[in-house]
Order: structure tokens, then sequence, then C-alpha cells
């Protein structure tokens, strides 16, 4: 039995009210639900509230808890969608050229202006941090579990550089060779995110059709 | 899911040779499926199925298509060339599994 867009909007507000943000994760579960109670409506001869009522008391539990994901990120799976961006050839096309770059064309320039290049690492952040958010939360109105959750690898990079100054002193790291390094994973993360997000648009192009 | 950690451990095995089978199926269909085979003596919860179908996904096992269907949108997921490969593996450690269990628990029956 065809659901009507209302009884969908329906479905998705409710959802939406019980806390599943994302909005990935709650189109998958507004057609779960969708087509669990239509099959209810047929099998039992109810209407669409009743059999949607009938359905969430027996399933409410599971059908959220599997949009509940989003409250605790899965680093597991963004770990091995980042492990396996960075072998890919681009990546390690990039991260060649990085190092050349860095190591012998630049590599005075940079010393020289180290502080600079900390500024450029930081900013590139911050404006793409700002584009984002006018993208997604501005403009699109849209949260995405399959994007966000990426963003945990920057949480955890950054925590790995906070380590590594404690042992700065103790092994005599230069702070050039870190702020390398920082770089290249900040850069990698960026290209990272961006061609997450186009994957992400490319496979779901019906995503925005439906309000 | 029957709550043992015997079918939770065979969840993804499950779902990969479902769609070994069927080419693409969507959330819903794969736990209409396996309550249909079982006759409905296993029943996948969501709260177990998504997390493990986005996990597989974000291992590059699976693809998904997801397309317009009856006012909604319908996410489709099928198994990449990688995912098939798995899905040959695990299918094969699973029937080990077996034979070895069926060893050990009913020696007789054994083959």
């Amino acid at each position: 039995m065809r659901l009507t867009k209302e009884e969908i909007q329906f479905i998705d507000q409710y959802l939406k009210k019980s806390e599943v943000v994302f909005d990935d994760l709650r189109m998958e579960l507004v057609d779960h639900v969708a087509s669990a109670v239509s099959c209810k409506m047929m099998e039992e001869d109810i209407d669409f509230y009743d059999a949607f009522k009938s359905y969430m008391v027996e399933n409410k539990k599971n059908i959220l808890k599997a949009g509940m994901v989003s409250r605790t990120f899965n680093f597991t799976m963004a770990i091995s969608k980042f492990a396996q961006f960075v072998i890919t050839k681009e990546a390690l096309i990039f991260i060649f050229m990085y190092l050349f770059l860095s190591s012998y064309v630049f590599k005075d320039l940079l010393s020289k202006n180290l502080y600079g290049f900390q500024v450029i690492i930081a900013s590139s952040i911050f404006v793409f941090a700002i584009l984002w958010l006018i993208v997604f939360y501005g403009k699109n109105k849209r949260r995405l579990f399959a994007v966000e959750n990426n963003f945990i690898i920057m949480t955890f990079g950054y925590q790995l550089f906070n380590l590594s100054r404690f042992f700065w002193q103790e092994n005599n790291l230069s702070e050039y060779n870190l702020s390398l390094a920082a770089g290249l994973f900040t850069f990698l993360f960026l290209i990272f995110i961006t061609k997450t997000t186009l994957d992400f648009f490319s496979k779901n192009k019906f995503f925005y059709e439906i309000e | 899911m029957k709550n043992s950690q015997l079918y939770k451990g065979s969840l993804v095995t499950i779902i990969m040779k479902l769609l070994e089978e069927n080419d693409r199926m969507y959330g819903y269909e794969i736990t209409q499926k396996v309550k249909e085979i079982t006759k409905g003596d296993l029943n996948i919860t969501e709260g177990a199925l998504y997390p493990a179908l986005h996990k597989l996904e974000a291992d590059g096992l699976l693809d998904v298509e997801v397309e317009k269907v009856d006012n909604r949108l319908r996410k489709y997921y099928k198994l990449t060339e990688k995912g098939t490969t798995e899905t040959v593996n695990r299918l094969a450690e699973l029937e080990d599994f077996i034979k070895n269990m069926q060893s050990i628990v009913n020696p007789k029956l054994s083959y």
C-alpha cells in the first residue's frame, strides 16, 4: 500500500523528534518504518495511524537504536575509511608531492616562514569549517552521518600531535618537522572530507528532492 | 536477532550471503527475507542491521544506490567486487566452522 507524502512526512518528523538527527540515517529508517507500516495496513486492514502506533509500540526501541549510532560517532568506521583513502593512488601522489616540495623545493622558504606556514594550516581548517557550516547547516539545513562521522579523524589526529609535543623536547624533534607533519595530516584530512562529501552526493543524488 | 553470540557473530555473513543471491536489497527487505527463510525463527532487529550495513559500506564491501520509491527515498545495498570475494571467504569459513562444530557436538553425524 502506497503511503501519502503527508504520512511519510509524519514518520520523518516523528523520528526527528525522537532524536534521529542525521538526515541520511533517518531517510533509511523512514523507508524501513514506511515499508513495515504499509505491510501492516494491508495485512490487518487498519488505517495508517493505527498501523504506525502498533508498529512503534513493538519496535520503537530498535528503530531508535539504529539511529543512535549518531550519538556515539563510530570511530572504527571513520578510521577504516581514512586508512582506505590514504592508500589510494591520488592520496599517495599527494603525499609524495608534499614531501618532495617541502623537503627540497620550498625547504628554505618554509624554514624562514614557519609561523606563516602554521597560520596557513590553522586558517585552512577554519575556512573549511566556515564553508562547511554555510553549505550544510545554512543553505541545505542537513546533517549527514556519512560525512560528519569522519570529522572524528580530525580530533584523533590532533590528539596525536598533542602527544607528539610531549616527546618533542626529549627526542629533539624539530618544530619544522612537526609543522610539516601537521600540514600533511591537515591537507590529507581536508581532501578526504571533500572526497567523502562528493562521493556521498554522487551516490545520493535524489537526496534533496524530497522535502 | 536472537540473543546469542553465535547469531550476532553471523549477522554480517547472513547479510552478505543474501546480497550475493539477490544482487541488491534494502534494509527492510533483508529483515523480511531472513524471517521468511527461517520461518520466523530468526528476527534481525533494526538496531543490529543498520550499523552492520553502514560498517560494511565503510569497509568498501558494499555499494549503495538511492532511488525514489513511493514518495520516499530507498537505499539499496549491493556487493562490491571486494565484497563478493569477502563473501566467498566468509562462507567457506562458516562452512568449516559448522563442520568442526558438528564433529564436536555430534561426532556420529559428522562428515
